[in-house]
C-alpha cells in the first residue's frame, strides 16, 4: 500500500519536473523570437543562411544573451538551495556567504578607480567573491562550522565590504553610473565569451549537486542525526558550500548582482515539488533559468528600444507570485 | 521636604529655558544694496545683490564664465583643473562634498552650485541668508542661459551676449567645414559592460547635434531630452551608426585599449559595423565628462576632428 503511494509520489514529482522543463523551453523560445529588434524566427529557419544582418543579431546578441541568463538561472538557483539546506535557514542566498560584497567590491573597483581595466571585470568579480566566501568560512572556522556562526560571520563581512563600496562610490561619485548598471545586474551586451565562462560552472556544478543531494537531505535531519548516521558533517558542509560559492562566483562575474533567484526561486520549487532534494535541485535549475529568461525577456521587449536591469523586473514579478503560493500552501 | 524636591525641577526648567532661548534663528541684517530676482534650474525664484563681490561656486565648471564676465570669486571646490588665477583662492571641498562650514566662513554674498551635485545644500545655505543659485550647465543651450545669466546679475549683460555670439561664430565655422549630409552616429558611456546611450541632455550628445550629426538613439519612446537610457544592443545594430564615440572617465589612452579590448572579445558588439570597422572615437574626459564651458566649440571640434580628420588637416 505504501510503496504504491510512494510510487504514485514519485511519478507525480517527474511530471512536474517534466513541465517544469516544458516551460524553460517555452521561456527560450519566446526570448529567442522577441526582441527590440523583430525577427519572425521560422521566416529565419527558412530562409537559412541568406537571412544578412538579422541571422547575426539573433546567433551573436540574443542567443548567447538566453543562454546566458539561462545558466545564471540555474546556477543561482541551486546555489541558494543548497545554502538553505546547509544554513538550515530558509534566508539563506549566495549573498549571505559574502559572493555578492566580494564580487561588488572588485568589479566596482576597476570599473570606478581603475577603469583602462574593464576588460578584466569579470575574472576580478569572480576572484573577489571566492576570496570573501573563502574568508567568511575561515572566519567562521572553530573546531567546524556552525551554520549560526557562518550567517553572522557572512554578514559581518558583508558589512565590512560594503562600507569600501559605499566610499568608492561616494568619493568617485562622477563616475558612478557605468557601475549602476553592474550592481542592479543585467544581460546586456552579454555574449559568447560569458557563456563559455560559466557553462563548466554549470555543468560541473550540477551534476555534483545531485550527487551531494542524498547528503543535502540527510543533513536537514539536524547534525546529531547525520553524524549517527555515520556522515562526515564538517567534510560535506564545506564540499557542499564550495560548489554553491563557485556556482553563485561564476554567476555574480558573468551578471553582477542578480538578487532574489537565489533566495526565492528554491523555495517556490520547495512548494510546488516538496522537500527531497533529489527532485529539489533538479526543480529548482529549471524554474530558475525560465524565470530569469523571461524576466530578461520582458525586460528587453517592453520598454524597446529602451532596456531595464533584469533584477528589478525579476523582483516585481516573482516575488507577488511567490507571495500567491505562501498564502495557498501555508 | 517641598524644597528639595522643586529645587533641581527648577534649575532643569531654568536651564531649558536658557537652551531654547539660546537655539533661536539668528536675525542677520539683510543685504544692502540693490538686488534682483532671478530663477535658477530648479525653478526657485532667487534674489541676488547686484554685482556681487564675493561669489563662492561649488563646481569648477562656472569658475571661467564667472571670470570672463570680471566676477570676484573668493572661494572655489578642490578640483585637479583649476585655472591659475583659481588656485590661490580658498578651497571649500570636493564637489560631492562641499564643506558648509567653510563656504559660511567666508561670508559669501552669493553661491553658484551645480544641478544634481549641490542640491541639497540649499536649505542650510538659505537658512544663513547666503542666496544661492543651482545651475545646470551641460547642454550647449544651458551653457549659454548660464553666461547670460551671470552677465545680468554681473551687470555685463552686453560682454555675456559678446561671448555667447563668439562661441556661436566658432561653432558655425566648424559645421561649415562638414559635409552636409550628417552622419548617423551613437554615443556610449564608457563601459562595455553595459549599453548606455548619451542622448540630447548630455555633453557629448549636445555636441553631436550641433554638429548636425544624427544621434540613432533618439526613437520614439525615448525620452529625447534626458541625459542617458539603457539601450538595446539589438536596437542599436539595426540602426546601424556609422560611428560610434565612447566618453571615457580616465585617461583617454587608457581607457581606449581597455574598450576595444572588452569589444574585441566579445562577438555581440562586433555585430555593429561600426566595431568592426574601427570607427569607434573617444571623448577625452576633459571636455565631455565635466562640463567644458566657454569651451564648447573645443569640445564639438575635437567631436568633427575624429569624425572628419581630413577636412581639418592644415
Amino acid at each position: 500500500m505504501e510503496r504504491s503511494a510512494d510510487n504514485g509520489l514519485k511519478r507525480h514529482r517527474f511530471w512536474l519536473l517534466g513541465v517544469f522543463f516544458l516551460l524553460l523551453l517555452l521561456s527560450f523560445g519566446i526570448s529567442l523570437s522577441c526582441g527590440a529588434v523583430q525577427i519572425n524566427l521560422l521566416q529565419l529557419l527558412g530562409a537559412g543562411r541568406a537571412a544578412g544582418i538579422d541571422e547575426q543579431i539573433l546567433i551573436n546578441i540574443r542567443l548567447p544573451r538566453t543562454l546566458a541568463a539561462l545558466l545564471v538561472g540555474a546556477n543561482l538557483s541551486i546555489s541558494g538551495a543548497i545554502l538553505q539546506a546547509i544554513m538550515k535557514n530558509p534566508l539563506a542566498d549566495p549573498h549571505i556567504i559574502g559572493i555578492s560584497s566580494g564580487a561588488g567590491l572588485a568589479g566596482i573597483f576597476i570599473m570606478i578607480v581603475a577603469p583602462q581595466y574593464n576588460y578584466l571585470i569579470t575574472p576580478a568579480a569572480f576572484i573577489g567573491a571566492m576570496a570573501a566566501a573563502v574568508a567568511i568560512y575561515l572566519l567562521a572556522w572553530k573546531n567546524g562550522i556552525r551554520p549560526l556562526r557562518i550567517i553572522l560571520a557572512g554578514v559581518a563581512v558583508s558589512s565590512f565590504i560594503g562600507a569600501f563600496i559605499s566610499a568608492l562610490l561616494v568619493l568617485y561619485s562622477d563616475r558612478v553610473h557605468g557601475a549602476l548598471m553592474w550592481l542592479v545586474g543585467g544581460f546586456a551586451a552579454r555574449s559568447w565569451p560569458h557563456v563559455e565562462l560559466i557553462l563548466p560552472y554549470t555543468v560541473c556544478g550540477l551534476i555534483l549537486a545531485m550527487v551531494g543531494s542524498r547528503y543535502l537531505n540527510i543533513l536537514q535531519l539536524g547534525d546529531e542525526t547525520a553524524r549517527g548516521l555515520g556522515m562526515n558533517v564538517e567534510k560535506v558542509r564545506l564540499f557542499l558550500t564550495a560548489i554553491a560559492a563557485l556556482l553563485a562566483a561564476s554567476s555574480v562575474a558573468v551578471a553582477g548582482l542578480l538578487g532574489f533567484v537565489g533566495l526565492i526561486m528554491p523555495h517556490i520549487a520547495r512548494l510546488l515539488i516538496g522537500g527531497d532534494y533529489r527532485f529539489l535541485l533538479p526543480a529548482a535549475a529549471l524554474l530558475g533559468s525560465g524565470v530569469v529568461i523571461f524576466s530578461d525577456t520582458i525586460a528587453r521587449c517592453a520598454f524597446a528600444p529602451l532596456e531595464l536591469p533584469v533584477g528589478i523586473l525579476m523582483a516585481a514579478l516573482g516575488a507577488p507570485f511567490f507571495l500567491f503560493l505562501l498564502r495557498r500552501e501555508l | 521636604m517641598v524644597k528639595k524636591r522643586i529645587a533641581p525641577v527648577f534649575v532643569l526648567l531654568l536651564c531649558a529655558i536658557f537652551f531654547v532661548a539660546g537655539c533661536g534663528k539668528q536675525q542677520e541684517s539683510t543685504q544692502k544694496g540693490a538686488t534682483l530676482t532671478v530663477e535658477d534650474s530648479l525653478g526657485r525664484k532667487v534674489t541676488v545683490p547686484q554685482e556681487p563681490k564675493r561669489i563662492v561656486v561649488l563646481s569648477a565648471s562656472f569658475i571661467e564664465p564667472i571670470h570672463a564676465l570680471g566676477g570676484q570669486l573668493v572661494g572655489v571646490p578642490n578640483s585637479h583643473e583649476l585655472p591659475a588665477y583659481a588656485a590661490k583662492l580658498s578651497k571649500v571641498g570636493a564637489v560631492y562634498n562641499i564643506n558648509l562650514e567653510k563656504v559660511v566662513s567666508l561670508h559669501p554674498d552669493l553661491v553658484i552650485g551645480m544641478k544634481g551635485m549641490n542640491d541639497k545644500l540649499v536649505s542650510s545655505l538659505t537658512e544663513n541668508n547666503i542666496p544661492v543659485l543651482i545651475l545646470d550647465m551641460k547642454t550647449y543651450g544651458q551653457v549659454q542661459q548660464c553666461v547670460r545669466l551671470f552677465g545680468k546679475i554681473l551687470g555685463k549683460s552686453e560682454q555675456a551676449d559678446g561671448l555667447n555670439e563668439n562661441m556661436d561664430k566658432k561653432i558655425a565655422a566648424i559645421r561649415a567645414k562638414l559635409p552636409q549630409k550628417g552622419e548617423r552616429i551613437a554615443i556610449l558611456h564608457s563601459t562595455a559592460q553595459d549599453v548606455t546611450v548619451q542622448l540630447k541632455g548630455s555633453i557629448a550628445g549636445s555636441a553631436a547635434e550641433l554638429l548636425g550629426l544624427t544621434n540613432v538613439a533618439i526613437q520614439p519612446g525615448v525620452n529625447s531630452n534626458s541625459e542617458s537610457a539603457p539601450y538595446s544592443l539589438e536596437a542599436l545594430v539595426k540602426e546601424n551608426p556609422q560611428a560610434i564615440f565612447v566618453t571615457s572617465m580616465g585617461k583617454k589612452e587608457a581607457v581606449d585599449k581597455s574598450f576595444a579590448q572588452a569589444a574585441s572579445n566579445n562577438v555581440a558588439w562586433q555585430t555593429l559595423p561600426a566595431v568592426k570597422k574601427h570607427r569607434v572615437f573617444y571623448l577625452p574626459q576633459r571636455y565631455f565628462l565635466l562640463s567644458p564651458g566657454l569651451d564648447y566649440p573645443e569640445a564639438v571640434a575635437i567631436m568633427a576632428k575624429e569624425l572628419y580628420p581630413d577636412s581639418f588637416a592644415k
